[in-house]
């Protein structure tokens, strides 16, 4: 198990360097030394100093003394829970546009609701009554246009 | 004025909206792992559409409700529903062990609405003064007010000095993207079209709060439900015992309420850091300290007031200076701007209705939390039954159509995605968020107000210590920044075993 501070301490120097970098390349204000690239330079040399800071506490703590046993075995439920948020997400937002909001929501919590183990005519109850609570407040009440998609022929 | 304001705070649709959203604030409050931002972050789409009052009204209501709330998990549980109870958990479990569930709890909701009270009338009695000095700011004191604001927040925000730094520059490249105010140059929007008006910040508050948790909800759902302890203490019984209580200890409650309110106006410490405080001090000074940690009826009332009254205090620097003190009105600064009001000292000059009418707001909230404090004290079993199965896909859509439906625009999908991720990850290594919050919010008023303040003087940088005002807050900023380094150092020559640092 690698200390996790080397990790972040890695990231936030590469990220911090990146923004730093494309920083240059922005014009600067007639007559100054600086302009739009000031603030950016600023936090990502930021980022930097706090990243190298928090990789020397990781090096210097080393690998933490043997993680405390696993109480259970471990399962790979949350890491796929939460893969499977984060493909929702994604599916929503390509989807949104074409197939219109009711065809990307009422999947999306189905599909959730089945893989926490809701029993299936629950899950698709609460999918289709979550789906059309939100039509209700959103498209409804708040006149939020919500895109119709696929289902503009019978849009309401 | 004062016939116009009362209509407007008491106008039923005013009254209406408070009451839901501190039926809402109640819910959300109450189920563990839901924070009491993560509820105002889902509120911010519906009160978009909202007159100012109503819609801060309802943020309000909804904060207060949710931070009493969180003691109901807290005491049922022994989980804080919100971070803001953690301080007292124990106290508060180990007396609803004994049996006195109903008492903790009524305990709670009394010093809540005191504490509440007692930070709206000092936010009423110090926020004007201030504006009055604030008027006569320009783009230096402001340029150093934000400075302030953000070496404060580092300060507070629990973590070591680099990760609450990191997590700072974080804050601030995010508020980078976007075209800049000099010279209209596009930074970092890899030619999109709706990043040249910069993250827009409600999707970001919805990403680092509300999708953030899902995540982390998600990953728990194998773990078994918490045994809920049952109150059945008489409820009568029960809220005469609060009563007594709460005037056994006034001194403690007065106390933790005036105390929570001065360190909620601390920019980046909210409603958690003042209970934790609050608490300490009740030990110190308290009638028995060797009670405390092991149900101190004491112990409960001095987070419970401290917590509550902190999201008034929270409102001072917000409303005078436009600048946020906890994460919550951060984003209720987001919501005034995007109505087109712009939160600072002109507003009490102005519009000193609409800020009465908000202190009218806020009292009536604390009032209303009563009764509906009662109701879901008594509902509390049944609240905290709701599976985290059901509400982790609900929270998600709510999350991703109410970023949607303020920003209008599928981007604003993909920020709470990539910011969510973010928040989620900072979390999990120990750094913590608020500054990075307020480096958000913060970030673009330096950024303008020192490109300004340099268009002015010429780019001559020793202008911004040649007014008065300016020079002192200069002075107390750079003083801030010199602990900061003395800090930092001392943490690295000495540093904290690993286990110590999750907990923020």
């Amino acid at each position: 198990m690698i200390n996790k501070d080397i990790v972040t301490g890695a990231l936030l120097i590469g990220f911090g360097g990146w923004f730093a970098w494309e920083a240059q390349s922005f014009p600067t204000m007639g007559g100054m030394t600086y302009g739009p690239g000031l603030f950016p330079t600023i936090a990502g040399l930021g980022l930097v100093l706090c990243g190298t800071l928090i990789l020397i506490t990781g090096l210097v703590q080393g690998v933490p003394a043997a993680a405390a046993p696993e109480e259970e075995p471990r399962s790979n439920w949350p890491l796929i829970n939460a893969l499977a948020v984060i493909g929702c997400v994604v599916f929503f937002a390509f989807g949104l546009d074409i197939l219109g909001f009711h065809l990307v929501a009422f999947p999306l919590l189905l599909v959730l609701l089945l893989l926490f183990r809701i029993v299936w005519w629950k899950a698709l109850i609460l999918a289709g009554f979550v789906t059309m609570l939100v039509h209700l407040i959103f498209y409804s009440f708040l006149h939020v246009p919500l895109p119709w998609g696929l289902l503009e022929p019978i849009a309401w | 004025m004062l016939t116009e304001v009362l209509l407007t705070v008491l106008a039923p649709n005013n009254l209406a909206i408070i009451a839901a959203a501190t039926f809402y604030g109640c819910f959300v409050g109450a189920v563990p792992g839901l924070t009491a931002t993560m509820a105002v972050a889902l509120l911010v789409p519906f009160t978009f559409f909202l007159d100012p009052i109503p819609a801060i009204s309802a943020i309000v209501a909804t904060t207060t409700t949710a931070i009493f709330a969180g003691d109901i998990s807290g005491t049922l549980l022994r989980i804080p529903g919100t971070p803001a109870s953690a301080a007292y958990v124990d106290d508060a479990h180990i007396l609803s062990q004994s049996g006195k569930a109903r008492t903790s709890l009524f305990v709670s909701l009394i010093t809540a609405a005191i504490g509440g009270v007692v930070g709206v009338i000092i936010l009423m009695m110090i926020a004007p003064q201030l504006a009055r000095i604030a008027i006569s700011f320009s783009s230096y004191e402001t340029f150093w007010l934000a400075c302030l604001g953000l070496t404060c927040a580092i300060f507070v925000g629990g973590g070591t000095v680099p990760k609450s730094f990191a997590s700072l520059c974080i804050g601030l490249a995010v508020a980078c993207v976007g075209i800049d105010v000099a010279v209209g140059h596009p930074r970092y929007t890899f030619g999109s079209f709706d990043l040249l008006d910069g993250i827009s910040f409600i999707p970001a508050m919805i990403g680092i709060f509300a999708f953030s948790e899902v995540l982390r909800n998600v990953q728990i759902l194998d773990k078994p439900q918490e045994t809920i302890i049952h109150a059945t203490e008489k409820v009568g019984a029960a809220l005469k015992g609060a009563l007594k209580a709460v005037f056994t200890y006034p001194v403690t409650v007065a106390r933790s309420s005036v105390l929570g309110t001065f360190v909620g106006a601390l920019p980046g410490a909210g409603a958690d850091i003042a209970a934790w405080i609050a608490y300490a001090l009740a030990r110190r000074f308290g009638k028995n300290p060797e009670k405390f940690g092991k149900g101190s009826l004491e112990g409960v009332a001095a987070g419970g007031s401290a917590n509550n009254a902190a999201i008034g205090g929270a409102w001072t620097p917000a409303l005078v200076f436009g600048i946020p003190g906890d994460s919550v009105t951060a984003i209720a600064i987001g919501v005034l701007l995007l109505k087109g009001m712009t939160p600072g000292p002109r507003i009490f000059i102005d519009q000193p209705e609409l800020t009465s009418a908000l202190f009218g707001s806020f009292l009536v909230a604390n009032v209303m939390m009563v009764p509906v404090g009662i109701l879901a004290i008594l509902a509390s079993t049944f609240i905290l039954k709701v599976p985290r199965a059901v509400m982790a896909p609900v929270i998600l859509l709510f999350s991703l159509v109410g970023a949607f439906a303020i920003a209008g625009t599928v981007t604003a999908v993909w920020i709470v995605l990539a910011l969510g991720l973010v928040g989620y990850y900072m979390e999990k290594v120990g750094i913590p968020l608020a500054p990075a919050i307020l480096g958000i919010v913060l970030g673009k008023i330096i950024e303008d107000n020192f490109m300004v303040s340099m268009i002015k003087a010429q780019g001559d940088l020793s202008a911004f210590f040649e007014r008065q005002y300016s020079m002192v807050l200069g002075i107390i900023t750079l003083g801030l920044w010199a602990l900061l380094i003395l800090r930092a150092v001392r943490e690295i020559a000495r540093p904290k075993p690993q286990a110590e640092e999750g907990l923020e």
